[in-house]
C-alpha cells in the first residue's frame, strides 16, 4: 500500500463526513415538517484485496442512505385514521343535529308544545273566551312552524353532506393522482439500489390522508411501487388510475317536495362505489341513517299530534254548537308540512272545547227527499223523509239559518223563490208549481238541543290531557308506551347517546393514533439534540479526515525532497 | 424510548388541546350556570330534565286551573251564603205570616217583600263569574232564569216580550186556563207574585174576586163567583182573541213578570246540568260547579225551591193560612237544599286547597330535582375550573421550557 492510497483512504472520509453532514442538516432542516422521516448515512469499510494479508482496509463507502421509519406503524396510523374520518363526520353531524334541536333549551320543541298544551288548559278554563280560543290557535301555528324550521334545518344538514361527498371526492381523485405521480417516481428511482426516500415521506403522507377519507388496504412490490385497493377495486397501481366519480338521484318526499342523493362510483368501470370507512363512509351514513332517524323521529311525533288531537278534536264541538272539525290538517305528511286545519285557521270559534250533553250530536245534518208539490207544507224529520203529516216524533225542528239547500238532480232551487222554510217548526213548501213531482232532495242541519253550551270544557280538557297521556312508541301488542314528551325526550337522550358514542369512539382512535405518532415520531422523527451530536461528529471526522491527508501530503514532502 | 423534538411538540399540543377543551367545557357551564347544555352532555339527565321541565309547566298549570276554579267555587259559596240569607228571611216570613192572628191586608204586605224577594232570588241564581253564568251547567253564556216581563198591551214591544195568550181549547169560568208565551208555545210557569194584571177595555179587574192566578203553574181561573165572570169569559176566553195575536184590538190586556227557562239561539230551553270541570292533576278531573239542579231542588222530595218561593208569594196575596204553613217545611227543605250544594263546594274548595298545597311541595321538588340535574354546582364548577385552569397553566409553562433549550444552546 502506498501513500497515495492513504490520501484516497483520507479523500473519502472527507466525502463521507460531508455527505455525513448534508443529512443532518437536511433533517434539521426538516425537523418539523409532517411525514418527513429522519434520514441516516449507513457506512460501510471498504477493503480490498491484499496479496499479503488477504483483506486490506480501503477507506469509507456510503452504504446507504437510510429512511427511519416503521412502516407497519404506519399501517396501524391509516386504520385508525379511517375510524377517525368515520367517526368525525358522524360526530359533526350529531354536533349539528343537536344544535338544530335545541335541546334542552328554552327554543326547543318541547318548549312550544308545553305553551301549546298549557293554552288548551287555558281554554278549559275559559272555554268561551276568544282570546283563549286565539291563543290556541297562535301557540298551534307556533308549535307547527317550529317543526316546520327543525324538518328544514335536518333537510339542509342533509343535503350539505351531498357537497360534502362531492367535495371529499374531489380529495380523493387529487389524491389518487399524486400518489400515483409518486409512485412513477419512487419506481423510477428505486430501479437500481437507491431509495427515494422523501417521495416516500411524501406518499406515506398522502395515503395517511387518504385512509381518512376511504379504507384502502396498500401492498407494495419489489420496486417500492404500490397498489391502492378500495373494497377491492383497484385505484391507483404503478401503471394506472381509477377516479372516484359522483353520481346524483332525484327522489320525491311523501311531502312532495324533491331531494336529490349523490352516489359514487369509479370513473372506468362504472361499478358503484360503496364506501366502508372513512370520511366519505361517515358522510353517507350521516345521511342516509343518522339524520333521516332525527327526520323520522319528528315525523313521528308530529303525526302522533295530529293523530291525536284531530280524533278528540273531531268528536268535540265548537262554540256555535257543529261537530266534526279537524285541528290539524289531515294531508300532513309530517315535521314538514303539518298545518292547523283550514276551519281553525278560518275561525277561532270552531275549536271544538266542547261535548255534546247526551249521545246524539248538538247539531245532525239530514239528507231529506221526497216529492214538494205546490199547495202543501211538508214537515222535514229526523229520518230523512219529507212527510206530510204533523205530530211525527221525528220532526225536525230548530233548522240552522241558512243550512237548507234543496236540489233537483244537479239544480239547486233558491230559497225564498222556489222554497221556503219555517225554521222553528222545521216545515217547506214550494212556491210555485215548476218542480211539481220531482225528487226533491233536502240537505239541512237541525239543532238537537245536545249541545252542552259554551261553557263545557270537557273537550279541551280531553285534549289538554292527551299531552300527558300515553300517545305514542307503541308495543309489540299496539299499546301505546309514552306521552308525547316522553317521546320526544327519549329521542333527544338517544341523540345524546348516539353523540356520546361517536364522540368516545372518535377520541379512543385519536388517542390511538397519537399514540402511534408517538411511537413513529420517536423512530422516524428528527432529534434535534442528537442531530447535533452527529454535526459535531462528522466535523470532527472531517477534521481527521483532513489531518490524514495533511499527514499523508507531509510525508510525500520528505518522500520527494530525499 | 427515543424522545424527539416533534414527540415533545405533538404531546404538548395533544395535551394542551386536551386541557383547552376542559377549560372550556367548564366555562360554558359557569357561564351559563347549566350543566347540561346539549343532549349529549348527559343522554340519560337531559332525557330526564326534559321530562321534569314539562312537568313543572304542567304543575304550574294545574295550580292556575285550581286558582280559577277556586275563584269560580268561591263565587259560588258567596251566592249561596246570600240565598241562605234571602232563605232565612223568606221562613221568619213565612213564620210570621202563619200566625192566625194576621189579617189578609197584613199577608199582602209581606207579599210585597216576598216580591223583592224574589227577584235578589233570582238574580242570585243568575250570578257571574268572569262573564260566565255559574249556577247554568256549561250553558254559561245564556241566563238560566230570565225574569220576562209579558204585556199584551204593548203591541209596539211585540218583537221583544214575550205575550201571553190563552189556549182556545180551554174557556170556561172556573176552569184554569194556562197561560202560553205567544212565540214559542211553551207554558209559563213561575210568574213572580204581586206582578199580574188583568184589565179590559182599560177596566183592572182583580185578583180574588174575579179570577184567581197559579203563580207557579202559570195558570189563571176565572172565578164564577165573580160578577164580571160572563164579561170575562166572553171578552177574554171566548175564543175572540185566544191564539191571535192582535187582541189588544179588544183592549185586552194582561201583564206579569215571570221567571223563565234560558233558551238557545234556536229558541230552545237549554241544559243547565252540565258540569264545569277543571284538571287539578294529571288525568283528574273535577265538576267546580254547582247546577241549577243542585241549587234549587230537593234531592229527596223533588221540591223546587223557585216554586216554593213562588207558591209563598201567592199564598200570601191568596191568604192561604195553611199553604203558608206549608211553605216554612219548604223552606226547612230549601235550607237543607242549598245547604247540601254549599257543602259540595265547599269540600271541593277544600279539595283544591289540599291538592294546591301537594301540587305546591310537588312543584318544589320537581324544580328541586330538575335543578339538581339540569344545573351546575357553582362552587363545585368554580374549583373545577380553578383546577382546570391551574393544570393549563402549566402544562403551557412546562411546553414552553421544554420545547425551548437543544443542545444548539449550548454549543
Amino acid at each position: 500500500m502506498g501513500l497515495f492510497s492513504v490520501l484516497g483512504v483520507g479523500t473519502k472520509a472527507l466525502a463521507a463526513s460531508q455527505l455525513g453532514m448534508d443529512i443532518t442538516g437536511q433533517n434539521i432542516a426538516n425537523a418539523d415538517v409532517e411525514g418527513y422521516s429522519r434520514k441516516r448515512l449507513n457506512m460501510a469499510a471498504e477493503y480490498r484485496y491484499d496479496g499479503t494479508f488477504g483483506q486490506m482496509g480501503f477507506g469509507v463507502r456510503v452504504a446507504n442512505i437510510e429512511r427511519i421509519r416503521d412502516e407497519y406503524i404506519d399501517q396501524q396510523i391509516r386504520g385508525q385514521n379511517k375510524e377517525v374520518g368515520y367517526y368525525t363526520e358522524i360526530d359533526n353531524t350529531l354536533e349539528s343535529v343537536e344544535n338544530i334541536l335545541m335541546e334542552p333549551g328554552d327554543t326547543g320543541i318541547m318548549q312550544f308544545m308545553d305553551q301549546f298544551f298549557d293554552s288548551w288548559e287555558n281554554l278549559a278554563n275559559n272555554p268561551a273566551d276568544i282570546a283563549a280560543r286565539t291563543m290556541v290557535k297562535t301557540n298551534g301555528e307556533v308549535l307547527t312552524n317550529v317543526f316546520h324550521n327543525l324538518s328544514s334545518e335536518l333537510r339542509d344538514l342533509r343535503d350539505t353532506r351531498n357537497d360534502e361527498i362531492v367535495n371529499r371526492v374531489e380529495k380523493v381523485n387529487e389524491l389518487i393522482n399524486e400518489i400515483f405521480n409518486l409512485n412513477k417516481e419512487i419506481g423510477i428511482v428505486e430501479i437500481g439500489d437507491q431509495k427515494a426516500n422523501d417521495s416516500r415521506d411524501r406518499r406515506d403522507l398522502l395515503l395517511k390522508n387518504l385512509a381518512k377519507l376511504i379504507q384502502i388496504d396498500v401492498i407494495e412490490n419489489d420496486h417500492g411501487q404500490i397498489t391502492v385497493t378500495t373494497s377491492g377495486n383497484i385505484i391507483v397501481s404503478p401503471v394506472d388510475t381509477q377516479e372516484l366519480e359522483i353520481t346524483t338521484n332525484v327522489f320525491t318526499r311523501p311531502d312532495g317536495s324533491n331531494f336529490s342523493n349523490v352516489g359514487i362510483r369509479f370513473a372506468k368501470s362504472k361499478k358503484p362505489y360503496i364506501p366502508m370507512g372513512g370520511e366519505i363512509k361517515g358522510l353517507f351514513d350521516s345521511r342516509d341513517i343518522h339524520i333521516p332517524e332525527y327526520e323520522k323521529q319528528l315525523d313521528t311525533l308530529a303525526l302522533g299530534l295530529v293523530d291525536k288531537i284531530n280524533a278528540q278534536h273531531v268528536v268535540g264541538y265548537n262554540l256555535m254548537g257543529y261537530n266534526g272539525f279537524n285541528f290539524f290538517d289531515t294531508t300532513t305528511t309530517g315535521a314538514s308540512d303539518i298545518s292547523l286545519s283550514a276551519s281553525i285557521l278560518s275561525d277561532v270559534k270552531n275549536i271544538a272545547a266542547a261535548l255534546a250533553q247526551g249521545s246524539r250530536p248538538a247539531i245532525t245534518n239530514i239528507v231529506a227527499s221526497g216529492a214538494l208539490n205546490f199547495g202543501n207544507i211538508y214537515q222535514l224529520t229526523t229520518d230523512g223523509v219529507i212527510s206530510t203529516g204533523n205530530g211525527d216524533p221525528e220532526n225536525a225542528r230548530n233548522i240552522v239559518q241558512g243550512r237548507v239547500i234543496a236540489r233537483i238532480g244537479n239544480t239547486t232551487l233558491i230559497e225564498n223563490v222556489d222554497y221556503s222554510v219555517n225554521y222553528v217548526t222545521g216545515t217547506i213548501q214550494m212556491l210555485h208549481n215548476g218542480y211539481d213531482n220531482n225528487a226533491v232532495t233536502v240537505d239541512f242541519d237541525y239543532n238537537t238541543g245536545n249541545f252542552a253550551g259554551p261553557g263545557d270544557n270537557r273537550n279541551a280538557i280531553e285534549i289538554s290531557k292527551l299531552r300527558h297521556a300515553l300517545t305514542m312508541s307503541p308495543d309489540p301488542l299496539g299499546n301505546a308506551s309514552a306521552s308525547f314528551d316522553q317521546y320526544y325526550s327519549t329521542v333527544i337522550g338517544r341523540l345524546g347517546f348516539a353523540r356520546n358514542e361517536a364522540a368516545s369512539n372518535l377520541e379512543t382512535r385519536e388517542f390511538l393514533i397519537e399514540q402511534y405518532e408517538t411511537h413513529q415520531d420517536a423512530i422516524a422523527g428528527v432529534s434535534l439534540d442528537e442531530e447535533m451530536a452527529e454535526l459535531i461528529k462528522f466535523q470532527h471526522t472531517y477534521q481527521a479526515a483532513a489531518r490524514v491527508i495533511t499527514t499523508a501530503s507531509t510525508m510525500l514532502d520528505i518522500l520527494l525532497n530525499i | 424510548m427515543r424522545i424527539t423534538y416533534r414527540t415533545i411538540n405533538r404531546h404538548m399540543q395533544y395535551v394542551i388541546t386536551d386541557r383547552y377543551n376542559d377549560l372550556s367545557k367548564l366555562q360554558e357551564q359557569l357561564s351559563t350556570g347549566k350543566r347540561l347544555l346539549r343532549p349529549s352532555d348527559d343522554p340519560v339527565d337531559v332525557a330526564n330534565a326534559l321530562q321534569l321541565r314539562t312537568k313543572v309547566k304542567q304543575l304550574n298549570q294545574f295550580t292556575e286551573n285550581m286558582n280559577d276554579g277556586a275563584s269560580f267555587m268561591q263565587i259560588s259559596d258567596t251566592a249561596m251564603m246570600s240565598i241562605d240569607d234571602i232563605l232565612q228571611r223568606l221562613r221568619e216570613l213565612a213564620l210570621q205570616a202563619s200566625s192566625d192572628t194576621m189579617s189578609a191586608k197584613e199577608r199582602l204586605f209581606i207579599a210585597r217583600e216576598v216580591e223583592q224577594l224574589t227577584r235578589q232570588f233570582v238574580a242570585l241564581t243568575n250570578s257571574m263569574h268572569k262573564g260566565d253564568y255559574i249556577f247554568a251547567g256549561t250553558q254559561t253564556k245564556i241566563m238560566p232564569f230570565p225574569v220576562e216581563g209579558s204585556s199584551a198591551s204593548r203591541p209596539e214591544d211585540y218583537t221583544n216580550l214575550k205575550m201571553a195568550y190563552y189556549d182556545a181549547s180551554a174557556v170556561a169560568p172556573g176552569t184554569p186556563v194556562q197561560i202560553m208565551d205567544a212565540f214559542n208555545g211553551r207554558a209559563i210557569s213561575n210568574i213572580i207574585p204581586g206582578t199580574f194584571n188583568l184589565k179590559v177595555a182599560g177596566t183592572t179587574y182583580f185578583e180574588g174576586t174575579d179570577f184567581t192566578v197559579d203563580y207557579a203553574n202559570g195558570t189563571i181561573t176565572i172565578l164564577p163567583t165573580s160578577p164580571n165572570a160572563a164579561l170575562l169569559s166572553a171578552d177574554v176566553l171566548n175564543g175572540t182573541i185566544a191564539g191571535v195575536p192582535n187582541y189588544s184590538l179588544n183592549g185586552f190586556q194582561i201583564t206579569f213578570e215571570y221567571v223563565g227557562k234560558g233558551e238557545d239561539i234556536y229558541g230552545q230551553p237549554v241544559d243547565n246540568s252540565g258540569e264545569v270541570l277543571r284538571e287539578i292533576e294529571a288525568g283528574i278531573v273535577t265538576p267546580i260547579n254547582i247546577t241549577a239542579n243542585e241549587l234549587l231542588v230537593d234531592y229527596d222530595t223533588g221540591t223546587n225551591l223557585l216554586e216554593s218561593i213562588v207558591q209563598f208569594g201567592q199564598s200570601l196575596i191568596q191568604n192561604d193560612r195553611p199553604n203558608i204553613i206549608g211553605s216554612v217545611t219548604n223552606f226547612d227543605t230549601g235550607f237543607k237544599t242549598v245547604l247540601a250544594a254549599q257543602a259540595k263546594n265547599g269540600a271541593r274548595l277544600n279539595r283544591f286547597d289540599l291538592t294546591l298545597e301537594r301540587n305546591e311541595s310537588q312543584t318544589i321538588e320537581t324544580t328541586r330535582l330538575q335543578s339538581e340535574i339540569e344545573d351546575a354546582e357553582l362552587a363545585e364548577t368554580a374549583t373545577k375550573f380553578a383546577v382546570a385552569q391551574t393544570v393549563y397553566n402549566a402544562a403551557l409553562q412546562s411546553a414552553a421550557k421544554i420545547i425551548q433549550p437543544s443542545l444548539a444552546n449550548f454549543l
